[in-house]
């Protein structure tokens, strides 16, 4: 098992080494170049020459990278000029509030699809496996930016049960803290349980063929027996895959979702980094996230050793 | 259904190759799921076209004494607060997102089989095709869009650059799987050692047999362009402000959700609409193409 870790850690390396090359590039294909970008239309000769010095784009491309690398094995992301902060200061101010929503919409959305993905294929084709699917696709089809501004026409303009957006913090109020994130994380789960119902019913229906599933029915085991602990136990790895994979859809969601209830989170963070041309931020934030999901990949690879014994073996 | 099969049977005497077509396309019309989302991107396109034609409006045409109509006999969707006529914006818009969706999927056709093909087929490629891809895939798609976008600026060409930049890689793995398995094959080492160079083993053996594979992720590509497309719309780095995209439609409502939510609503029920369309039709392809391929639409 330590030698399959290490071995996993390793292959981590050169995938991150490309990314967060492409999150230098990111920087240099801007047209004429950030400074340009970043001072806006109306900005002098003097002050773009001082962002530019500010910026270290002065300097020949290849020591700017070097001293990224430098920068970056050091855990320093560069400097916000909008925000006057440092990059890393600023994601991790703002990762438990993107990540208090991803948990709160994962716990909703997680059991939920489970069980409706073994309902629809222990009983495929019936009109609750139609309707489960539908459902779904439903979920899968629907943007959540527009859900969301549904859910608050509904829940809070209509009904007034919710708040439209903002953020408590749970030092300050539990109970405001839970109705701020329960709207943004129902929103976020809509397409992850779309997503993971489908895939749960297919798993099943595979596993409910194979012999093993017979043999249990044969030898007279409960039906709750035979689809939780011979079927689903056998399904779960795709799921756990899948479940490892929504991670890039909850960041991506999270952006979104965040920015429609106003929620001020690491989604939020990286819109108002685009939206001001705050490049260093852009860059900064996108690195995090994509080695975040690297290593959540990883976690994903290692549990399924943790779940398959034979994975371990080769 | 006898007069039918009779049909059949002249016809496999007369054109072999017509009656397989037909057969094919018969299949494809059993698949409940594929004729709904045929259905749907047929209205869809009819909507882009004839909806735009016949409406009296133009989807920028300001008309400041009727803002934020609600639906009416003139105004179907109603108007939005500077009394366009919402109805025109939602038709306009579906040209804009199939536009986007169409360009996307040419752009995935060419450099994902381009590139899966070749790293399936040439294994002193693939290491080196496919650690590049991973570093692209290590960037969530709709992330990396927003990315190439805010660098390169908000437009439709770079909306449509970005796009393609992030759904290549996953595309390009996929054919990569189904052209590892076909290297395999025994007719590919018997065209190998009939002394066929590599490049016409790569067109006439290894892409035919990607083909459906690709086509299946095609569609869920088509169906991720557009949803995507509207989000980049949303947060402001997608097409900007006076296109009448389903994203821009959705965020120029949010403001007035309470008085008129008739401007959201439309342009959202478009875009699932569409996208319940194009996923639809993926799933119907792939029941009858791909009947293994795993069930996922990212």
């Amino acid at each position: 098992m330590t030698s399959y870790i290490a071995r996993r850690l390793l292959a981590a390396v050169p995938v991150l080494l490309l990314v967060s090359l492409l999150a230098f590039l990111l920087m240099q294909i801007v047209p004429g170049d950030p400074a340009h970008a970043m001072a806006g239309s109306d900005a002098s000769v003097e002050e773009i020459n001082e962002l530019r010095r500010g910026l270290g784009l002065d300097r020949p491309w290849h020591l700017r990278l070097a001293e990224w690398y430098l920068a970056l094995l050091q855990g320093d992301l560069g400097h916000s000029y909008t925000l006057r902060a440092d990059v890393t200061d600023l994601i991790f101010e703002r990762i438990p509030i993107t990540l208090s929503i991803a948990i709160y919409s994962m716990l909703i959305a997680v059991p939920f699809s489970i069980v409706l993905g073994v309902l629809a294929a222990r009983f495929r084709g019936s009109a609750l496996d139609l309707g489960i699917m539908g459902a779904a696709l439903l979920g899968v089809s629907v943007p959540n930016f527009w859900i969301g501004i549904m859910a608050i026409l509904f829940f809070s303009v209509q009904l007034g049960w919710l708040p439209a957006g903002g953020y408590v913090p749970p030092s300050e109020s539990v109970i405001g803290w839970l109705q701020s994130m329960t709207m943004p994380a129902l929103v976020l789960g809509t397409m992850q349980m779309g997503l993971l119902t489908r895939i749960t019913r297919s798993e099943m229906l595979e596993m409910m063929h194979k012999d093993f599933v017979r043999t249990a029915r044969a030898k007279g085991a409960s039906e709750l027996r035979v689809m939780m602990a011979h079927a689903l136990r056998n399904a779960i790895i795709p799921i756990v895959t899948v479940i490892g994979l929504l991670f890039g859809m909850i960041v991506t969601g999270a952006v979104v979702v965040e920015q429609v209830f106003s929620v001020p989170g690491l989604g939020r963070l990286i819109v108002q980094a685009i939206l001001t041309r705050d490049y260093p931020l852009i860059q900064g934030t996108l690195l995090f996230v994509a080695s975040a999901f690297v290593f959540v990949n990883l976690i994903v690879d290692l549990s399924y050793a943790f779940f398959d014994p034979r994975i371990r073996q080769n | 259904m006898t007069e039918f099969s009779q049909a059949l049977r002249v016809d496999l005497t007369e054109d072999r190759e017509e009656t397989r077509r037909f057969l094919v396309l018969r299949r494809f019309f059993r698949s409940p799921t594929f004729v709904a989302g045929f259905a749907i991107v047929v209205m869809l396109v009819l909507l882009g076209t004839g909806g735009v034609w016949l409406s009296p409006y133009e989807a920028t045409g300001m008309d400041l004494r009727n803002r934020l109509s609600p639906p009416t006999a003139q105004n179907w969707f109603g108007t939005d607060n500077f009394g366009r006529d919402v109805f025109t914006r939602v038709a306009a818009g579906s040209q804009l997102s199939m536009f986007v969706g169409l360009m996307v999927v040419a752009i995935n056709a060419v450099a994902g089989a381009a590139i899966g093909a070749l790293a399936g087929y040439l294994r002193q490629l693939d290491n080196l095709l496919m650690r590049v891809m991973d570093a692209f895939m290590a960037f969530p798609a709709m992330l990396l869009a927003i990315a190439i976008t805010a660098a390169l600026g908000p437009s439709l060409f770079n909306v449509v650059v970005a796009l393609a930049v992030a759904y290549v890689p996953k595309t390009a793995r996929i054919v990569r799987g189904t052209a590892l398995i076909v290297r395999e094959q025994q007719y590919v080492e018997a065209a190998q050692v009939a002394g066929a160079g590599t490049m016409r083993i790569l067109r006439v053996h290894v892409l035919p047999n990607c083909l459906s594979s690709l086509v299946v992720q095609l569609t869920f590509v088509f169906a991720s362009a557009v949803l995507a497309e509207a989000t980049l719309s949303y947060l402001g780095v997608g097409l900007p402000p006076p296109a009448p995209t389903w994203g821009n439609g959705i965020s120029d409502g949010r403001e007035y959700i309470v008085e008129a939510w008739w401007i959201s609503l439309f342009p959202g029920l478009a875009i699932t609409f569409a996208v319940l369309g194009f996923n639809f039709l993926g799933d119907g392809l792939r029941d009858v193409l791909d009947p293994h391929l795993p069930g996922e639409s990212e």
